[in-house]
């Protein structure tokens, strides 16, 4: 008992007493510190955005050398976190303006050197600070740095990895075809980052496309689909038809959502028959894609859906209607006019896509 | 006199041990919860949220509210809903067979008409007496389902689910405020994560105080009501601390009913929201996690440090001791109910850590504190208390619990600076500093009231929730 006694005398309440101090000091300073600075800061926020404003519309070289030489001797321009603000305007106007001003901030970015601040972070040692200098080089197209992306391409940490991979895709002038033997495993999420990528930057269909269908990592199976599906290239389409026969889930449903929007009217026989052995997310894309292609085939094949009535569940029921009224919407008149639960579903799919 | 002296020294070593556990798991809790934040920001530029809503191969999201008497402000809180900022949702609100003219209000604002809707009834709810959709195209997200009034929140919500379109579903209540960007926030776990996230939630504050303009959050402030400063500061260690460190763990048992987004099919399967629970959102979580373990699934179940969503919290005692009691006998009833899954391999983490963690720290700590308040008694009426040593130590938990608080608003001020300036952080530590004086006793005593209720059977149910602007009056009819 003496000891817990001493214990908490001499050590359990000194600590808490001063961990506690210490935290209220620092949170007491750190708002101090930062309110101190606020107005400081938002002034600059907002002389910055005016002087690269200033840059965009300027009409001659020396004007806009003018504003570059007023940016550096009326702000603190050799200040860290000015040149954070100065590339955090340049980052904003970039992913919300279009056309040729887009180069323009390009250009800024190079001439007020804050390459050189994303290349400090790119040499940090933080994994996070390197995505953050990775992405600085993407949005600014700065093509020169796409060296020190390079070694980031099979690091270790998979976040970075991924940064680097999207971003030496988007610098780089090497043709994608490349991406057709990438074996490295790709998230979703890349998928989705490299699809936007593909979109945004509008790059030519790779030549090696039916390759990328053939590949043996999935990721860039999907990728090839998308990217066939987004440049409406209709040339495989045996061999998108192939994938429906894919062991893999996520390929098949590609390969559905491909064959929808590329309209490939001869998959529908392949389609119908894969339906029985899919899952409620497939069976649903499978729908959507009978009523962009289907022929009397699908609506024989719908009616007998319904007749049977073996739905997994009224979202699949909902959509079988929805299809067949695409179909043909006179269809329901001539054969489930008594079914009041079909006609319901009909009036349902009316009133949502009306 | 001899048996009462060998009852305290045993209880007395009871509570070494007891508050020796928590102040280790504690301690734990708080690194875990320092890692989370840590591992959270560093990734937070991994996928930007401008590429995720430019994509469209998101997942659709249906956002569900339920409302029950709520004409003041349910224009302006559906409008702020269908603000929301994503390329594929709809906004559901469930009429809960209001007594005012919420519906009245809705259908004529919004040019609603009844429609022919092929409903399903996948959870079992009080009839539903029709479904309203816009003429104006404005509008076309928003859905409107009108039932009879099913005395809960629960009944109401999965109406709501059972009338969605997508497989992702966002609950809330329609008086809070959302921040534009939740649902992209929410569903962001659901798009990044390899394994199958069940449910995802985020951090709450208070509106009481705030600046709301036409339903969308102006400025935020610190409440200036006593009750809702004590509730700020409550919800910052809550969120910010425990559900940060319980996520880091893949061991969230509440994802709160103001905010969280789940998987629908999961929650059908695991039968909705229960209309009998008093604590429903942490009785589904709970469900939802038994029926993985019974599939044999794994799961994630993901919290974002982040402020999302701002609602109202009582403002006066009587109000709070209303709902804390609720909340004590949600908690038991919800271990009560789930005692099968304690200890029992087939459940893992969930039958050995989570809910003895819930059982022993949040479900024993009231009545401990009650025994320890009669022991203490006792002690000084017929024992020698030493005086000395009971202050130590009265003063090394009140600091531990100061720490613990003030652990939480650092990270709070260091990640989101939420408050308008240097005077509210200081009147937030003030407050940190009497809290467990006033408002702890005051938790305390509604959690006990809540079990005793729970105990004694006592009938307890909703009554009506009237809200004018942001003053919040709950008028709960309890039996």
């Amino acid at each position: 008992m003496e000891f817990v006694k001493d214990m908490l005398v001499q050590y359990l309440i000194p600590i808490t007493a001063v961990a506690f101090m210490i935290f209220v000091a620092v949170v007491l300073l750190n708002r101090y510190v930062y309110e101190e600075n606020k107005l400081r800061v938002e002034e600059i926020k907002m002389r910055a955005s005016e002087f690269i404003t200033n840059l965009l519309f300027v009409k001659s070289p020396d004007g806009y050398e003018q504003i570059l030489d007023e940016i550096k001797r009326e702000l603190p321009f050799k200040k860290k976190f000015v040149k954070e603000i100065l590339l955090d305007t340049l980052i904003h106007y970039q992913l919300n303006l279009k056309g040729g001003k887009k180069e323009m901030l390009n250009k800024i970015y190079e001439d007020l050197h804050l390459n050189k601040l994303s290349e400090s972070c790119i040499k940090d040692s933080r994994w996070h600070h390197k995505s953050l200098g990775i992405y600085h080089f993407q949005v600014f197209n700065y093509t020169k740095g796409i060296e020190l992306i390079r070694p980031y391409l099979y690091h270790s940490n998979e976040k970075l990895r991924s940064d680097a991979f999207v971003s030496f895709l988007s610098l780089t002038s090497e043709n994608i075809e490349f991406l057709a033997d990438y074996n490295k495993k790709i998230g979703l999420v890349d998928e989705l980052k490299i699809v936007d990528l593909i979109q945004s930057k509008k790059f030519s269909l790779p030549s090696n496309i039916d390759k990328w269908i053939l590949s043996s990592n999935e990721s860039i199976v999907r990728i090839g689909l998308k990217l066939m599906g987004f440049y409406n290239h209709n040339q495989n389409a045996g061999e998108i038809i192939k994938l429906l026969n894919s062991p893999s889930r996520t390929i098949r449903y590609e390969a559905i959502l491909a064959i929808k929007k590329l309209s490939i009217s001869n998959a529908e026989d392949s389609l119908i028959d894969l339906y029985d052995r899919e899952d409620k997310l497939n069976k649903l894309a499978i729908l959507d894609a009978l009523s962009e292609i289907g022929s009397t085939a699908s609506i024989n094949f719908l009616d007998m859906l319904l007749h049977q009535n073996h739905f997994i569940d009224s979202d699949e029921k909902i959509k079988v209607v929805s299809c067949l009224n695409i179909l043909d919407s006179d269809y329901f008149i001539a054969n489930f006019a008594e079914d009041k639960d079909i006609d319901l579903i009909r009036r349902h799919v009316a009133n949502l896509t009306s | 006199m001899d048996f009462l002296e060998d009852f305290v020294r045993g209880f007395e070593f009871f509570i070494a041990i007891f508050s020796g556990s928590y102040i280790v798991i504690y301690v734990m809790l708080t690194l875990l919860s320092f890692y989370a934040i840590k591992k959270h920001v560093n990734a937070k530029n991994f996928i930007r949220e401008e590429v995720l809503v430019n994509s469209t191969y998101l997942p659709g999201v249906s956002v569900v509210a339920p409302a029950f008497n709520e004409e003041a402000n349910i224009i302006f809180n559906v409008k702020s809903l269908l603000s929301l900022n994503y390329p594929n949702f709809e906004v559901i609100i469930i009429n809960d067979g209001s007594t005012d003219k919420t519906l009245e209000k809705l259908i004529n604002e919004f040019e609603l008409t009844k429609i022919d809707f092929y409903y399903k009834e996948h959870i079992k709810t009080k009839p539903v007496r029709g479904h309203y959709k816009s003429t104006n195209p404005l509008y076309s997200h928003l859905l409107v389902v009108d039932k009879e009034n099913g005395g809960s929140k629960a009944d109401a919500s999965n109406a709501g689910i059972n009338s969605s379109r997508f497989s992702l579903f966002l609950c809330t209540d329609v008086d809070c405020i959302l921040k534009k960007d939740t649902i992209i926030k929410l569903a962001k776990p659901f798009i990044e994560s390899e394994g199958k996230v069940i449910a995802s939630g985020a951090g709450i504050r208070i509106a009481n105080s705030c600046e709301v303009d036409e339903g969308f959050l102006a400025k935020v402030h610190f409440p200036t009501k006593m009750f809702p400063r004590f509730q700020e500061l409550e919800y910052i260690r809550s969120f910010m601390f425990g559900r940060m460190a319980w996520t880091q763990l893949n061991g969230l048992l509440l994802v709160s009913g103001g905010l969280g987004m789940f998987d629908k099919k999961t929650v059908i399967e695991a039968g909705g929201y229960w209309h009998k629970s008093l604590g429903e959102d942490m009785e589904l979580i709970t469900r939802m996690r038994k029926l993985m373990y019974n599939k044999k699934q794994k799961f994630e179940i993901k919290y974002i440090p982040e402020s999302l969503c701002w609602t109202e919290v009582p403002g006066n005692a009587k109000d709070l001791i209303k709902q804390r009691s609720r909340w004590g006998r949600g908690l038991i009833q919800t271990l009560a109910m789930h005692k099968g899954m304690l200890f029992n391999p087939k459940y893992g983490r969930t039958g050995f850590m989570i809910l003895p963690y819930f059982l022993l720290f949040e479900f024993l700590v009231p009545i401990v504190e009650l025994l320890g308040l009669i022991v203490l008694l006792l002690g000084i009426f017929f024992l020698n208390v030493d005086f000395v040593f009971l202050l130590n130590i009265t003063l090394f938990v009140y600091l531990f619990y100061l720490t613990v608080t003030m652990i939480a608003i650092f990270f709070d001020e260091l990640l989101y600076k939420n408050y308008a300036n240097l005077k509210e952080i200081g009147s937030l530590i003030l407050i940190s500093m009497v809290e467990p004086i006033f408002f702890h006793p005051i938790n305390t005593y509604s959690y006990l009231k809540g079990y005793f209720n729970f105990i004694v059977n006592n009938k307890q149910k909703w009554g009506t929730l009237k809200r004018q602007g942001h003053t919040v009056e709950l008028e709960k009819v309890e039996a």
